[in-house]
């Protein structure tokens, strides 16, 4: 991987056949579940939709809401993923180092124990306010403006330890809690509606374009900090609008699917292995290959040879963890 | 009538003589008990609002008693301490090492062999009580008046006999098979709730989660819905639940958190509510007119709006 610094046609066309790999995959996830359905009924369906037809249904109304809550959460995770670990310089920092999971989980739990809510559908928007209140506390404590990467890393660690011990903490006094709590912390695509999926696209968008115009700077910011600062890049400014591109993207995905594991930590490696240290690229990369992840675990988990129940928080850490490891014994990885 | 032996699915229960401090850990025995007119002096209480865990079909027989209260995992040492001379255990999902540790403190009521944990027939549950009690007559008695008031409702509606139903759940997508007490109850009304639902993977032998692509399992002639939680949301999100007979042809029943908890108590106190409650509502559901409304499905806001 030394060698010249490769040219950004071969990463543009590498670009163009992940993208056409994500649509083939997008298609099997609506071809491919525990019902059967024959291939030419999805374009039946597409061109004469018959409300009556249970084929039509489970396309319309579970495949592609999935499918789609699949690419935008994958996406999402990825994209996070990338910038939390060129902000920290850590390979191992996870979108959760932030205490967007932990401040949404608390959220959860908090819903299901004080509300009485037992359907997940109905705490997104406190799982949301918790992921926002627990990352404002966390920047707060790093430092705010003047952050320094390993303060917020503390200060995360800090906060996400405080939010688990709560939680555990409600969770021990009410059995009822933990009943619908130790399914959502699973992670996964059951009942995402498309109405859930248009609610928080507005989250994703203005995540995704904050993220874009982080990455950009996050690229000069990548020389260290000290030398961005000469170039005239404000660091404090890179770090709220990344932060708040994060928890857009984190908050939204852990509201819509819960707290999926991994696809924020694996994805950026994979995608720098390919796009090369650059950011904005790297970024692309990992949008492609979370949203990949996350579609195949959503489609394996619901295939019948597995009893079409299993969420897709644990498919994409089953598939997660082995390629980390394969990762790991790598020895070209591309430096932070 | 003491010393009696009675066999448990993990051994056999001798009691001496009559028992007068019983600690029930059965989610449903205190109803039992109370059944055959006893206090227990411990119970275990299931969920529900009420204090001592025991629900409004059940007030009456407990009167002014103030039964100790447990919840949750069992806990040996507090049984040990409290003393019983008798533990029943039939619906509690005892281990047999638990059974062998509770059987050194006195008598243990297991659940009865053949059975599993959870589908001992309620029959059954209160005829082994009433043996170990000393009250074998009055337990009989009970028996034989439910099943006499089951008789007659079935007689009433030679239609209902053989028509396939389930209990589902409002919430998560799953089904009670007929090896569990709310698939019993319908079977006693002459229901059937199918043997395929048995075979669908996952779940254990008495509740099955259903595929959210394929719910043909339940598409039944007559549906209940239970919703415990009193959400009922799970219903409307359903994407297939239109592709349903008994949704197109009005043979839902929805059992809001009263009827839902009577239901899944079947004991012999909460079987009469059950019946008072959900027969009307089945009358309604099967009487051949799609267009009758089951009045519990409107309360709970689960008919489609002008259609």
């Amino acid at each position: 991987m030394a060698g010249p610094k490769p040219a950004a046609n071969p990463t543009a066309a590498r670009l163009v056949l992940t993208v056409a790999t994500l649509f083939a995959i997008a298609v099997l996830g609506l071809l491919l579940g525990y019902r059967p359905i024959d291939t030419p009924q999805v374009w039946v369906a597409l061109s004469s939709y018959d409300a009556r037809n249970p084929d039509h249904i489970v396309l319309a109304a579970v495949r592609f809401p999935r499918v789609v809550a699949a690419v935008l959460a994958g996406a999402a995770l990825g994209v996070a993923g990338t910038m939390m670990q060129s902000m920290t310089r850590n390979a191992l920092a996870d979108p959760g180092l932030l205490g967007v999971n932990a401040g949404a989980a608390l959220g959860a739990v908090l819903s299901i124990a004080v509300l009485g809510i037992t359907d997940p559908g109905g705490f997104v928007w406190i799982a949301l306010g918790g992921a926002f209140l627990a990352t404002l506390l966390v920047f707060l404590l790093g430092g705010g403006a003047q952050a320094h990467p390993v303060r917020i890393v503390l200060a995360g660690a800090a906060v996400t330890a405080l939010s688990l011990a709560l939680i555990r903490s409600v969770l021990l006094l009410s059995s009822r809690t933990l009943e619908t709590y130790r399914i959502w912390v699973l992670g996964g695509f059951d009942g995402v509606s498309l109405a859930d999926i248009d609610a928080l696209a507005p989250f994703f968008m203005v995540g995704f374009g904050l993220a874009a115009l982080a990455g950009f700077w996050l690229n000069a910011m990548m020389l260290g900090q000290d030398v961005a600062r000469a170039l005239g890049l404000r660091v404090g400014l890179i770090w709220c609008v990344a932060g708040l591109s994060i928890v857009l993207l984190c908050g939204a995905s852990v509201a819509m699917a819960g707290p999926i594991a991994f696809v924020g930590l694996i994805v950026p490696h994979l995608a720098r292995r390919i796009a090369g240290p650059d950011v904005v690229w790297t970024m692309l990369f990992s949008a492609c290959f979370g949203a990949i992840l996350l579609i195949l675990s959503d489609l394996i988990g619901r295939l019948a040879i597995l009893g079409g129940n299993l969420p897709a928080g644990i498919m994409s850490a089953l598939i997660g963890g082995p390629l980390l490891i394969w990762f790991v014994r790598q020895k070209t990885m591309v430096r932070l | 009538m003491f010393p009696v032996e009675i066999e448990n699915a993990f051994g056999v229960a001798r009691v001496e003589a009559k028992p007068e401090r019983i600690v029930s850990l059965s989610f449903i025995g205190h109803d039992f008990l109370l059944a055959l007119g006893i206090q227990p002096y411990a119970l275990r209480k299931w969920y529900g609002s009420d204090p001592y865990g025991v629900w409004v079909w059940g007030h009456d027989a407990l009167g002014d008693a103030q039964p100790i209260v447990m919840q949750g995992e069992i806990d040996i040492e507090r049984i040990a301490l409290l003393a019983p001379d008798l533990i029943t255990a039939q619906w509690s999902g005892i281990t047999e090492r638990e059974y062998d540790l509770l059987s050194r403190i006195a008598p243990t009521l297991g659940p009865a062999p053949g059975y599993g944990n959870w589908g001992t027939p309620w029959q059954d549950m209160l005829l082994r009580l009433g043996q170990a009690t000393g009250r074998g007559e009055e337990a009989a008695a009970v028996v034989r008046s439910i099943e006499a008031r089951f008789a007659e409702v079935r007689s009433r509606h030679p239609e209902w006999q053989g028509a396939s139903a389930t209990m589902s759940w409002a919430g998560a997508l799953a089904a009670y098979t007929d090896e569990d007490l709310r698939g019993q109850f319908l079977e006693a009304l002459g229901f059937e709730v199918p043997d395929q639902l048995s075979y669908l993977p996952g779940g254990n032998a008495y509740f099955k989660p259903l595929p959210v692509e394929d719910i043909s399992s339940i598409d039944l002639d007559v549906l209940v819905w239970l919703d415990p939680g009193g959400t009922a949301g799970g219903v409307l999100d359903m994407p297939l639940r239109n592709t349903m007979r008994a949704h197109r042809e009005g043979r839902e029943v929805y059992a809001g958190p009263l009827l839902s908890a009577a239901l899944s108590h079947s004991s012999p106190l909460s079987l009469e509510y059950a019946l008072d409650e959900l027969v009307p509502l089945l009358e309604r559901a099967m009487d051949g007119d799609p267009a009758t409304v089951v009045p519990s499905m409107f309360e709970a806001g689960l008919l489609p709006m002008g259609n």
